[in-house]
Formats: C-alpha cells, sequence, structure tokens
C-alpha cells in the first residue's frame, strides 16, 4: 500500500510538472530550433539570443538571429520606445556593415550576430531623442523593401524587450485581468478590504462595457457588496481600486463582471486568472483580552488572561480550517461532489411544465391531495428508517 | 497559545497531504449536466401534483450529503491510520 501512495505521487508530480504551459519568453523558444526554422517563413523573423546592457544612458549589446523573405534594401535593426505605437521615437542600430540587399539571410544562421546600440543614437530626425531606454519597452522593426515590419518571435507575436532588464514576454493585449488584490486564500486582519486590479479589454472585445463590477459574496452567510466603476477603458490596462467595509470573522467570494446596459446578457463574468473566476479571502482579527483586567486588585483576571492566551485558539488558526474547505470543496475528487450538490440544489425540477395532466377537483380534494401528502409522510420515513439501519450496520 | 500550535500543525500536516490535489484545476461540471437536470425537471413538473418532486429532490441531496460525510470520515480515518504508531 505504501509502494502504491508512494507511486500514485511520482505519477502525479509528473503530470504537474508537464503540464505547466512552457516559459514564452524568446529564451525558451530559442532551444526549439525546430519551431525557429520551420515557421513565420512570409515575414522577418528575429530571435535576441541575449541582451546586455548596464541600464539607462549605456550602451547594450545585443545578440540577434535575424532572416526572412530576400530585401531590396539593407537589413537594418530600429526599435521604437512605444510599444503600442510604432511611430514614436525611433532609434537605429545599423546593420550595414553585416548585410547588404540580398544578403539578407532567408534562414536561421549557425552564428548570431553581434549588435552594439549607443546610448544617445536617437536623434531628431527620428523623433524626440531618447535616453531613458530602461523606461520604454522597445520593439524590433525590419525594413522589407520599402516598409518596415514589427519583427515576431516563432509564434507570430511581437516582440518587446526594455534595456537593461532581462527579456520580457510582451504585454497582454487580450482581455484580462492582472494583479488582483486580495489574493486567493488571502488572510486579512483589517476590515477595510481594498480590492484592486488592472484590466484591458481589447478593442476588438464585446463592444458596449460601460463600467467594471465587483461583486463580494459572503461564505456561509448572506452578505453581499457591490461597486461599479464610473466607467470602462477600451485598449488600456487600467487600474482599479475600491474599499470595502467587511465584518470580522468571515470568508468572502469576490468576482469581477463587465457591464453592458441594455445588453441581453448585462453582466459578463472575467476571470482573475488563468483558471479561476473568483476568489475567497478572509476577515479575522486575533481575539484581544483588552477587557479582562489584571492588576493587584483584579488577580483573578491575570490568571484568566494566561489561560486565555495558553488554550484559547485564534480566529486566525481556525479560519485556516475555513480556507481549507474553501480549497478543496473545488478540487477532484471532492469538487464533483459539492458540484453535483449545488446543481441539484440549484435546478428546480418543478420548473416549466411540458404537460399538464387533467384532473377534476373534487378528485384532487378527496385523493390526490391526501394520498401526495401520505407520500411526503412516506418518504421521510423510509428514508429515516433507512438511514438508522445503514448506521446502524455500518463500520467507521 | 497551545491549542493554536497544534491546530495549525494539524493545519499543515492537512495541507501538505492535500497538496497533490490542489494542484489540479478547479472542477466545473458541463453545462450538459445542468441543461439535463432542467430538462428532467419540466419533464417531472407535471407529475409534482401526484407525487411530491420537491420532497424526493430534498431527499436526494440530503443523501449525497450523507453518503459524502460517511466517505470524507472513512477517508480521514484511513489517512490517520496511516501515520506510523497509530493502530
Amino acid at each position: 500500500m505504501k509502494k502504491l501512495a508512494k507511486l500514485i505521487f511520482i505519477v502525479l508530480l509528473v503530470f504537474f510538472v508537464t503540464s505547466k504551459n512552457a516559459n514564452a519568453t524568446v529564451i525558451n523558444q530559442q532551444t526549439d530550433s525546430s519551431s525557429e526554422v520551420t515557421t513565420n517563413t512570409n515575414s522577418p523573423t528575429l530571435v535576441i539570443g541575449s541582451f546586455v546592457s548596464e541600464g539607462s544612458g549605456y550602451d547594450a549589446d545585443l545578440q540577434v538571429y535575424t532572416w526572412g523573405p530576400a530585401t531590396s534594401g539593407v537589413a537594418i535593426i530600429l526599435s521604437t520606445n512605444n510599444a503600442t505605437n510604432p511611430g514614436g521615437a525611433i532609434c537605429r542600430w545599423d546593420l550595414n556593415t553585416v548585410y547588404s540587399g540580398s544578403d539578407y539571410p532567408t534562414a536561421k544562421t549557425s552564428e548570431p550576430i553581434l549588435v552594439h546600440a549607443t546610448a544617445g543614437t536617437c536623434d531628431g530626425s527620428y523623433g524626440s531623442g531618447i535616453t531613458e531606454f530602461s523606461t520604454y519597452y522597445w520593439k524590433i522593426l525590419v525594413p522589407t523593401g520599402n516598409t518596415y515590419h514589427v519583427a515576431t518571435n516563432a509564434d507570430n507575436s511581437s516582440m518587446y524587450f526594455r534595456l537593461g532588464y532581462d527579456l520580457i514576454t510582451p504585454p497582454d493585449t487580450t482581455t484580462h485581468i492582472e494583479s488582483f488584490t486580495p489574493t486567493n486564500g488571502s488572510i486579512t486582519a483589517s476590515t477595510a478590504v481594498t480590492v484592486a486590479f488592472d484590466y484591458y479589454i481589447a478593442s476588438s472585445y464585446i463592444p458596449g462595457i460601460e463600467s467594471i463590477r465587483i461583486k463580494l459574496k459572503q461564505i456561509g452567510g448572506i452578505g453581499t457588496q457591490q461597486f461599479d466603476t464610473t466607467s470602462a477603458v477600451y485598449g488600456t490596462l487600467t487600474n482599479v481600486s475600491h474599499s470595502f467595509t467587511l465584518p470580522t470573522d468571515t470568508v468572502w467570494e469576490v468576482s469581477v463582471y463587465f457591464v453592458r446596459p441594455g445588453y441581453l446578457i448585462e453582466e459578463t463574468q472575467i476571470q482573475l486568472s488563468p483558471g479561476f473566476f473568483s476568489y475567497r479571502f478572509s476577515v479575522e482579527t486575533d481575539p484581544t483580552n483588552d477587557n479582562i483586567e489584571c492588576s493587584i486588585t483584579e488577580v483573578a483576571g491575570c490568571f484568566q488572561k494566561v489561560f486565555i492566551f495558553l488554550f484559547q485558539p485564534s480566529d486566525f488558526a481556525l479560519s485556516k480550517f475555513t480556507l481549507l474547505y474553501e480549497q478543496i470543496r473545488t478540487k477532484p475528487p471532492f469538487g464533483y461532489g459539492f458540484a453535483i450538490v449545488e446543481e441539484l440544489t440549484n435546478t428546480d425540477l418543478m420548473g416549466t411544465e411540458v404537460y399538464t395532466l387533467e384532473t377534476f377537483t373534487a378528485l384532487d380534494d378527496i385523493i390526490f391531495t391526501p394520498m401526495r401528502a401520505g407520500l411526503v409522510w412516506l418518504l421521510w420515513i423510509v428514508f429515516a428508517f433507512g438511514l438508522f439501519k445503514s448506521f446502524r450496520n455500518m463500520h467507521l | 497559545m497551545i491549542i493554536d500550535g497544534i491546530l495549525i500543525l494539524l493545519y499543515a500536516t492537512i495541507q501538505i497531504i492535500i497538496s497533490p490535489i490542489l494542484l489540479f484545476d478547479d472542477v466545473t461540471l458541463p453545462s450538459d449536466f445542468a441543461t439535463s437536470l432542467n430538462t428532467a425537471g419540466t419533464y417531472t413538473s407535471g407529475l409534482n401534483h401526484y407525487i411530491p418532486i420537491d420532497t424526493i429532490q430534498t431527499i436526494l441531496v440530503l443523501l449525497v450529503y450523507i453518503v459524502g460525510a460517511v466517505l470524507l470520515y472513512k477517508l480521514i480515518m484511513w489517512g490517520i491510520k496511516k501515520i506510523p504508531g497509530i493502530n
């Protein structure tokens, strides 16, 4: 049995490790040489091998792999200071000395190209002059003929980096929420709980969103709270923050919705992080002994405080089990039981009738209504007897 | 303090034991499950005048709770018995 338990644990661990998504940064992609070479053959591709910089105001060295369709011009790597607007101020690093026209490689070369960027090479002809390299996100533009194309990685997504930093994953331009607090399963001692997050609504997302709604629902209670922002912004990462006053020793579930007044579906719930559409947190305060007096004239109070300190469990310790319960109830295999019970509870087995059985009022009064009442009693009695019998014979 | 320590120790032990379970994604039932229940509801509602369907629903839910609790108890006892030194 012990060997079986160990084997199951190892299998679960292997499953967990292999099921996690691969890091989407270029550094990891660069190890998958097959995807870099075989994909993205119709537009310029660039992979940044490594990057070194002392930070803002210093030169930067890039090792790059760049290839694509043959160009008629010189291969140049440009960068912009604005991650979302390629028309912003442009700094220029030249590859003139390496490639010229048809020499631009059509497949990935075995050795990277070393590109040296000198701080302060952004001159007025390209924009406002950038010296704060490390502040902005940068893209690589590669020329094709007389136009410039944004260089992409092997997955055809635009690449961004910042000088002085490691390569970063590009900002998420899909509709999403990030940096959500309070975190799932957290415990806060303060009754003033600030729910804060950043949201991004893509321009191509559903139209008509006018506000963002935060909903709080008490777990194990009837408390609810709600907050609506006065507006919703498309296309820009926007912060939302609101402080809720919550009673102590309570557990809450928080969720976020996009509100579209006048639409058939007015509320659209948005996930707070991959796989989570709501978070749970608890509000608690440790018990204090402030009301018990301990002094020379109140010695009993001193003993009372000592015993309370030694033996009274704090709300902090007790709430751990509440959160444990909340964690377990959503995970397999227990989650299936809870989910089924929730569905059975929420489903109304007496919904809209698709047929009606005709009857007479007299028959109802004399036969069917008393029969129904009798059946109710019978069902409960049979249930109680069955339960008693099964518990009596059960070996726990 | 003492009880706090025991509770936190117990919590930590349970957390370690169930940590592989927490790695899984949250359980979501397929929408067809709810749809099937609702559809069954539309057919059974016509009978509610004669047969107490609402009582049957309540008893079913209670049964699931009780069986689940018994299974959970047996699981916990099994786990406790696996601790060395406990018969």
